[in-house]
């Protein structure tokens, strides 16, 4: 009975259409569905679009089937099916129990969705996944940020959603105890299809922050989803979506920072409710600003102009927003360190804008490191400068800036490696990082440690060119010339840098290759900031020299003689003129006068260091020609104990400070002492052999044989270094450009 | 054929490529002509060929914008280039090239593995960290790396290679050798040479080689050790001078050395009639010769 009921239940079912009805409905669907996750994307449709769409296509289902329970669709068009041929088979009963069961169906599923969604919307659609038994006894002390993806190709919107990493990146990084990998290291990882806990361990953090960014321009709304990911284990600490309006951005990065300072379990100073908070500004002035970050980043003269119109961009959008300030500040700041722009015009704008940033928020670590960066360019705010980066340190311990502009200002060597080592440690993919550390590494001697670091710098980034200006340093120091200049060349190629091409036209000038060191003379014309004139004549003064060319040397040494002096630099330059010059008093009366003038520097290049010291041994030999006996004892012993200093504490010597040496004790009348050094001089790569011709102190050698035969030696070797240089342009004989 | 047709092909195959595409190219090539490729970061295999043609296969890097395949009638160029900046990730070329046996090679790399074997018409490389391995190479030879490792093996020709702090290992070269180094270490073994130096810093210095009449050998460390082993009939004459604080052990005579001011030991000496000159120095390394 109960089969022929079923069997009549489906015979039914049949002739009603119900089952061709309800597959019809099904494969018309499939392609929907199809058609549908293609466009999802495109049109810029949230994720939850199709999860809708599934579920009406199942809540519909039942309507479906009881319309064609109901009705029957014929060419006749729609007609109520009374089952009248059929009443015996099904009764109205039955059809009424089926209709009613149906319904009863389509209610539950639309109450079950309806509780999904609910304790879905509580917290934001919040989703624990994964979260560790254990997790109420971890504490998290490091997370990065990875730059989220956004799933659009408008270069705008990828700005965004790198603005939204920086945003981020700047409120972690304010949480106490908290160490945030740098910018440079995250986004080192965009678009990189790595493995997170690969990334993690790259970075030394103990979780990882990533997501993605949707927007739809129809509405004007966001999705944005963040996970946070424990490093050690790959388990999702947490997971959440936000749908918001576009606007709303800063509403979603804060709930994101306190959800993330929340499951990380860092100590905060009053809780997890005192994570900063954001101020709200526009996407497009957080756009803006994430474009001048982009480009400040580069560290090229264009890259620092372009960073600084688009910092006055964020600031036109906003004029309260602190973060575009300090950005401005710094790529005027730098701008000025680089040699590439008006000391004061620069300076003057830095301090401006760091002024309003501070006082838009006094407790901003990173504009207290942009005021520690200005003043750290003027010799009389150095200790300013460093209190300011002190203060920046402690109030945004994870901005590896503040540590790297803070050793540069450091006279002691270990301690410069230690804050240049806390910077690279927060910051171990930036390559400037690295090359602080390996650079202090290589002056302390510890040349493989160095190294290492440097294969690991170019491997990150191939054309960062302080990696290449370092090596070309260390062949230089050598005396391997051809090397120091390839390397050089390369860094300049990347960089543009005067000082650099200075150095090669030095270079190219010790090895009597006089068209090449001119070539070079003129990129340093044509790039080299009014304020540093002297110096290029000073340049010209070496080329000439070099090449023995007293006639040529003469009207730069007068035109130095006659410059107008502002710097301790420009006197020491009138000192060293004036000694070559043999005008003793000019001398000794320019060297006393360089203490009263403020060092201007170029910063990175030991430049004044070397200029002072070479001024000082001029000054002690003109004291002994005046007749001025302890004035010239004292001054020469001064110098001694640099010289000390600086040949005693081991690894990278630079050769001059034994050629230093062999003139002080030239002066000391201490022939065999001086022949001693220069030896020394020679044997570690010193290869100024031209000098000594004009070199006053060094005169009372020259008729001495052991002297003329190191010299000859010097010149063998430069032979040598020209025969290479040969070797390399017969190779290169034929070949196209 | 009209020599203008073969420039034809220039730029033939340069384009944008998409990354880590794969790619498989050849060209007719001069059996004698330059070669220039340029990769900044991978691995790069070179061999030499009887073909008269090019043949490149392999993956490009992850971020390459383009390759240039330029074939012109005596040169071709194969560059993958990259962005200049942020070259931060993914994986570098992964290439073989096959080039005609007479070609003169000129490869520019910066992280990549480079191995380049049979050529003929000469090489110079320049490198940075990348490891350069050179097998049965003839005529001029320049390699500079700066902290990647060299060796040459069996090559002939006038050598020239620096590094800084990688180590330079030359098998078996016949010709002149000229090698410099910072902190790395280097070994040669030369069959014949008429002139050789070596010169480092602080890596040591451990050469072996057949003494040529006439040769002259020039050695020198500053911190570093100097090893030299002549095989068979030695007949030169030697300077020795070991610096500051350096020490000389010869076994190749009984003459010994005396001090030298300001601390350190020199030795002058001939051996046979003095044809070669050999001269060693170090300001605090130890002179060792060896027969």
């Amino acid at each position: 009975m109960a089969n022929s009921g079923l069997q009549g239940f489906y015979e039914e079912l049949k002739r009603r259409r119900v089952i061709r009805v309800a597959t019809l409905y099904v494969i018309a669907f499939w392609p929907i569905v199809q058609v549908v996750d293609i466009l999802t994307p495109a049109l810029g449709l949230p994720d939850s679009f199709m999860k809708y769409l599934v579920f009406a296509f199942f809540g519909a289902m039942p309507f479906v089937v009881i319309f064609s329970w109901l009705y029957d669709l014929n060419r006749e068009g729609i007609k109520r099916d009374d089952g009248q041929t059929h009443r015996a088979m099904f009764s109205s009963k039955s059809e009424f129990t089926f209709v009613a069961t149906l319904v009863v169906l389509v209610i539950g599923l639309f109450l079950v969705q309806m509780n999904m969604d609910i304790v879905q919307d509580t917290g934001n659609s919040a989703q624990l996944i994964g979260r560790p038994d254990t997790e109420q006894t971890v504490t998290y002390d490091s997370i990065a940020v990875l730059p989220f993806v956004s799933f659009s190709d408008e270069s705008r919107d990828q700005f965004f959603a790198d603005g939204l990493t920086e945003e981020l990146l700047n409120v972690l990084s304010r949480i106490t105890d908290l160490r945030v990998a740098a910018r440079t290291s995250s986004f080192a990882y965009k678009g990189v299809s790595k493995n997170v806990q690969i990334i993690g361990q790259e970075l030394n953090v103990a979780t990882i922050l990533e997501g993605s960014v949707r927007k739809n321009d129809i509405d004007d709304t966001i999705r944005v989803t963040a996970q946070l990911i424990d490093v050690k284990t790959g388990a999702h600490l947490w997971s959440e979506s936000f749908d918001r309006q576009f606007t709303d951005i800063f509403k979603i990065q804060d709930e994101i920072s306190a959800a993330v300072a929340d499951h990380l379990r860092v100590t905060l100073k009053g809780g997890t409710g005192n994570v900063p908070r954001h101020a709200s500004v526009s996407p497009e002035v957080m756009i803006a600003n994430s474009m001048g970050q982009a480009e400040l980043a580069k560290r090229t003269e264009q890259g620092f102009r372009d960073a600084a119109r688009y910092f006055e961009r964020a600031i036109a959008g906003d004029d309260q927003y602190a973060l575009a300030y300090t950005g401005l500040a710094d790529a005027n700041t730098l701008l000025v360190n680089y040699g590439f722009e008006d000391r004061e015009k620069g300076l003057d704008v830095a301090r401006e804008a760091i002024d309003k940033a501070l006082a838009i928020d006094p407790d901003l670590g990173i504009a207290w490191a942009s005021r520690g960066l200005l003043l750290s360019q003027t010799m009389d705010t150095k200790e300013q400068a460093k209190q300011a980066l002190h203060k920046a340190m402690e109030l945004n311990p994870s901005y590896a800036m503040a540590f790297m502009w803070y050793a540069s200002m450091l006279s002691d060597p270990d301690r410069q490696l230690e804050y240049y080592q806390k910077a690279s440690e927060l910051d171990p993919r930036s390559a400037v990082a690295g090359y602080n550390v390996a650079k202090i590494l290589v002056e302390q001697g510890r040349d493989s440690e160095a190294m290492q670091l440097f294969s690991q710098i170019v491997e990150a980034d191939p054309f960062y060119a302080g990696a290449y200006l370092l090596v070309g340093n260390i062949n230089d120091r050598h005396g391997r010339l051809v090397e120091a200049i390839r390397q050089m060349e390369r860094s300049y190629d990347l960089q543009n840098d005067p000082s650099i091409a200075a150095k090669i036209a030095k270079l190219y000038a010790d090895v009597g290759d006089f068209s090449n060191a001119d070539d070079w003379i003129s990129r340093v014309e044509d790039s080299l900031p009014e304020q540093y004139r002297m110096r290029l004549t000073w340049l010209k003064v070496y080329r000439y020299a070099a090449e023995g060319n007293v006639e040529e040397v003469q009207p730069f040494i007068d035109e130095i003689l006659q410059a107008p002096v502002r710097t301790a630099s420009d006197s020491y330059l009138r000192a060293l003129a004036a000694y070559f010059n043999g005008d003793y008093d000019i001398t000794v009366a320019a060297f006393e006068q360089a203490s009263n003038f403020a060092m201007d520097h170029m910063g990175r290049d030991g430049w004044d260091a070397a200029l002072k010291l070479d001024a000082q041994i001029a000054a002690a030999y003109a004291y002994k020609e005046m007749g001025q006996q302890q004035k010239s004892l004292k001054t020469t012993a001064a110098v001694e104990q640099i010289l000390d200093l600086q040949l005693e504490k081991g690894g990278l010597v630079d050769p001059a400070a034994w050629y230093r040496r062999a003139t002080v004790a030239a002066i000391r009348g201490k022939d065999q002492a001086a022949l001693i050094s220069l030896q020394r001089a020679i044997d570690e790569g010193w290869r100024e052999h031209w000098k000594p011709g004009f070199d006053p102190a060094m005169q009372g050698l020259m008729s001495k044989r052991p002297f003329q035969a190191m010299l000859a030696g010097l010149e063998t070797r430069m032979d040598i270094i020209r025969e290479q240089f040969e070797m390399d342009a017969q190779f290169a004989t034929g070949w196209p450009g | 054929m009209n020599k203008n047709i073969i420039i034809v092909f220039s730029f033939l195959a340069s384009g944008i490529v998409s990354a880590g595409e794969e790619v498989d190219l050849r060209e007719p090539a001069s059996p004698q002509g330059m070669v220039r490729i340029i990769n900044v970061r991978g691995d790069v295999d070179i061999v030499g060929w009887e073909k008269d043609e090019i043949a490149i296969r392999g993956e490009l890097d992850d971020l390459a914008e383009k390759l240039v395949f330029r074939v012109e009638e005596n040169f071709i160029q194969i560059e993958v280039k990259l962005p200049k900046r942020n070259i931060r990730w993914g994986d570098g070329s992964d290439l073989e090239i096959n080039v005609p046996r007479g070609s003169r090679v000129d490869f520019e790399g910066v992280s990549t593995d480079l191995s380049i074997v049979d050529i003929q018409g000469g090489l110079r490389v320049k490198s940075v960290s990348g490891d350069v391995i050179a097998d049965r190479i003839h005529d001029q030879i320049i390699i500079n790396t700066v902290s990647g490792e060299l060796r040459v093996k069996t090559s002939e020709g006038s050598l020239r290679a620096s590094t800084v702090s990688g180590n330079l290992d030359i098998e078996s070269h016949t010709g002149d050798v000229d090698l410099e180094s910072v902190s790395g270490e280097i070994e040669l073994s030369s069959d014949k040479s008429d002139r050789l130096r070596a010169q480092n810093v602080s890596g040591e210095i451990d050469v072996e080689m057949n003494l040529m009449e006439g040769a002259s050998v020039e050695l020198g460390s500053v911190s570093g050790d100097v090893e030299l082993e002549i095989n068979g009939y030695v007949d030169a004459q030697f300077d020795l001078d070991a610096g500051m604080g350096g020490e000389i052990y010869n076994e190749i005579s009984d003459d010994e050395s005396s001090s030298s001011f300001p601390g350190g030991e020199k030795l002058r000496m001939t051996v046979g009639n003095g044809s070669a000159r050999i001269s060693i120095r170090t300001v605090s390394g130890d002179i060792r010769l060896e027969k």
